[in-house]
């Protein structure tokens, strides 16, 4: 099978034109950094077999950040492959660049340009010419001359010779800065001499349009973000998502109906009948009357996404994440947190220092992720059903405040000077075609049935045996849960939350669900509470169910679930990222902030409401030690990163001295060897 | 000279040329070479912050950048050099 690998700039086009190669559907946005892996599927045409590689975007074949190294590495360990360089019809002035390099590296070369009919005019024959390899007009997009360049590769097979690829890997020493420059001045030059014999020239205006206007205004664009993400709210949360998640619940309801009569005719074996009713049906058939809401928060961010309107975010937002440690680009990593954790750390690789990307993946669990999304509708369905989308964008916004508020603290204390610069490319605003986005929408759809299907009905099935069986494998029934192996478990537990006003064991084991999968949450309510999906919100409310909640408290655990510990698979993902020490920090933080917030939500509240001295003023005594704690361990690390720094230079000294009470600290010599400043 | 100027001091629309990019991390001055900050490339802010910020256009390509790019960025005016 020959190998066919898709090349280029960010955000050319690869992706999309790998979709209508291979028929799939995989993720493609307007930003730069969507694609951050290799991904690889077969084709055929005429009596070849491909297999096609998407790599992501890069700028050249010297590496920058850890996706273009993961593209570098692919090129060079598959030279004898066929290459296809796509270049943006409207930016050949600079994707050029990359196909030239490539041209010098690879003998196997095709150029692919996309979006061809956007520009003024082009001579596809003179730049075959120029360049001296096949270059074919596509548009990736629709489909046109698609066919042309599956002609093109398979004559590019039957030629294919041997190639070499050399990595350019920077290193500090021998590298020499200004050779590189004359380098890249005397490819430029080339580039342009190639576009002067295509007659290339392109239609886009090169202006701010009416729209980057808006959008990039400090004052508007601001207000206008808030209002985006309003309407998401709205449109997820409000009259449509509402009325659609009641549709579903009710036809799931009436499915479940009919499915129990039918077993119950077949089946006589009573453990078996509950085991399938309320371990498998109840559990699963819950989540699934929330797919409709899901389904329209991703559909909200893919939109966003393919507009384009993304890259204006992170411009609008640098100068206030350069304050907190972040960059702009950052935005984009954050605001995928909305969709899945573990798909946001992931596109964390396209940050170019790791400082950034520990950072980036270390605030990410503040950004609630889909899967919170059914205990948040189920809870305002029982408590706030008039505010139900206020309620939720309030919780949101508390996430995305103490995100700021831990951010501040973390780049106060850390005394960072390092200045990162910020260039983005602004792509051009796009409207997704109607079918692109229903194709987002049933892919959305299906990853979730994927979801629900796997690891979900198991961890539905594992709940229900650990509440109805104890330690002795005897089984208890649903009445008697509160001896099981997890409500003997959830009894030692339950005393540590109770001030936060949710100590009942059913809390306490949905909790523990939820370190798993956070959908969890709401199937082991509606397992330990022995309801089907539509009774749940109600029996919430019910103070005779065995999960119940008070206003108060409800607001008390909606706190406590934003904040606390993301689940199992976005953890291994900041693993895997980041490194295990990011990990740890990300759990103990994440744990403690959830705990402390909730206490003092909840006590302050109710002393307002009760004068209960006593537990307003443990509250008080847990929230003062917290502070001393993190107040104490940010003291010592400012002491011992200032050690190391010259106050004048702003250099690292190389030797260290233990008394730090006889530092030196004005003019320019180093706190610690006491030598002057070179 | 008295014609080298810092980006973010440049009007907008007002052309310039590159004339040295001042970044002391090697890598990312070799990047801002490879997106086209070199000597003789034409610049010009379309959109501009008080603080150097904004948009520019570079080969063709609209960027964002930020006030520390923008001050890194040593251009001639349009008018006065040669490429």
């Amino acid at each position: 099978m020959q190998k066919v690998i898709l090349v280029g700039n960010p955000n050319t086009g690869k992706t999309t034109l790998f979709n209508t190669l291979t028929h799939s559907n995989q993720h493609a946005g307007n930003w730069h950094g969507v694609t951050v892996d290799v991904k690889s599927k077969s084709f055929q045409y005429h009596k070849y077999q491909f297999e096609l590689c998407d790599l992501p975007g890069i700028y050249s074949l010297g590496a920058y950040s850890s996706e273009e190294k993961v593209a570098v590495d692919f090129i060079e360990a598959n030279k004898n492959a066929v290459f296809v360089c796509i270049l943006d019809a409207n930016n050949l002035a600079r994707n050029l660049f990359l196909a030239l390099e490539l041209k010098d590296k690879v003998k196997n070369l095709i150029l692919a340009v996309n979006m061809a009919k956007e520009i003024k005019s082009f001579d596809e024959n003179a730049l075959q010419q120029a360049v001296g390899v096949c270059a074919v007009g596509i548009d990736a997009r629709s489909g046109r001359s698609v066919k042309r360049l599956k002609e093109a590769i398979c004559e590019q097979c039957k030629l294919t010779k041997e190639s070499c690829v050399t990595k350019q890997t920077v290193e500090e020493s021998s590298f020499d800065i200004t050779q590189f420059e004359r380098k890249c001045k005397s490819r430029f030059a080339q580039v342009d001499k190639i576009l002067l014999d295509c007659k290339y020239r392109t239609k886009r205006p090169l202006g701010a349009s009416l729209l980057d206007k808006i959008f990039l205004h400090k004052v508007w664009g601001l207000f206008l973000f808030a209002c985006v993400m309003a309407a998401v709210f709205f449109i997820t949360f409000g009259p449509l998502g509402s009325f659609l998640s009641d549709k579903i619940c009710g036809g799931f309801g009436w499915l479940l109906n009919c499915l129990l009569s039918w077993l119950k005719t077949i089946i006589h074996n009573q453990f078996l009948l509950d085991f399938i009713q309320k371990g498998i049906l109840q559990g699963v058939l819950t989540i699934l009357g929330f797919m409709p809401q899901i389904i329209l928060l991703f559909m909200c961010l893919n939109f966003l996404e393919d507009v384009g309107y993304l890259s204006r975010v992170a411009y609008l937002f640098d100068p206030y994440f350069k304050k907190l440690g972040l960059t702009g680009r950052s935005v984009f990593s954050l605001i995928m947190g909305f969709g899945c954790t573990t798909t946001a750390v992931i596109t964390t690789r396209n940050l170019d220092s790791k400082k950034l990307r520990e950072r980036t993946a270390l605030y990410l669990p503040f950004f609630s992720c889909s899967a919170k999304l059914p205990i948040y509708a189920l809870i305002c369905s029982a408590f706030f059903v008039r505010f139900k989308a206020l309620v939720v964008f309030a919780l949101y916004m508390t996430g995305v405040l103490l995100m700021m508020l831990v951010a501040c603290i973390v780049q106060k204390s850390s005394k960072d000077n390092g200045k990162e610069i910020f260039m983005l490319e602004m792509p051009k605003i796009r409207f997704p075609s109607v079918r692109k986005v229903i194709k987002d929408a049933l892919s959305s759809a299906k990853d979730f049935f994927v979801r629900v299907g796997g690891i979900l009905l198991i961890s539905s099935m594992v709940i229900y045996l650990l509440y109805n069986f104890n330690f002795k494998l005897q089984y208890m029934g649903g009445d008697n849960g509160g001896n099981s192996i997890i409500g003997s478990i959830a009894k030692i537990l339950s005393p540590i939350f109770a001030p936060l006003g949710f100590g009942s064991q059913g809390a306490v084991i949905a909790l523990i669900s939820g370190i798993i999968a956070k959908e969890m949450v709401v199937s082991s309510l509606a397992i330990v509470n022995g309801v089907e999906a539509g009774l749940l919100a109600n029996s919430l409310a019910n103070s005779s169910s065995p999960v119940h909640f008070t206003t108060l408290s409800a607001l008390s655990f909606l706190l406590f679930v934003l904040i606390y510990t993301p689940c199992v698979s976005a953890c291994a993902s900041i693993r895997k990222e980041v490194g295990r020490k990011v990990m740890i920090k990300s759990i103990i933080l994440q744990y403690s902030l959830a705990y402390v917030v909730s206490l003092a939500f909840y006590n302050t509240i109710n002393f307002a409401i009760c004068e209960n001295w006593g537990f307003f003023t443990l509250c008080l005594i847990l929230i003062a030690l917290f502070v001393i704690c993190v107040v104490k361990y940010l003291k010592k690390r400012t002491i011992v990163q200032n050690t190391n720094v010259c106050n004048g230079c702003q250099r690292l000294c190389r030797q260290r001295e233990k008394d730090y009470g006889n530092a030196y600290t004005s003019g320019c010599r180093h706190q610690g060897c006491q030598t002057s400043c070179k | 000279m008295e014609n080298q100027f810092l980006l973010k001091d440049c009007a907008k629309e007002e052309m310039c040329v590159v004339y040295r990019t001042e970044c002391q991390d090697i890598k990312k001055q070799k990047r801002l070479c490879e997106l086209g900050l070199v000597g003789g490339e034409k610049i010009k802010y379309i959109k501009k912050n008080k603080d150097g910020s904004g948009l520019i256009v570079l080969r063709g390509a609209v960027f964002s950048v930020d006030n520390t790019l923008a001050s890194s960025i040593v251009v001639l005016r349009g008018n006065l050099c040669k490429k």
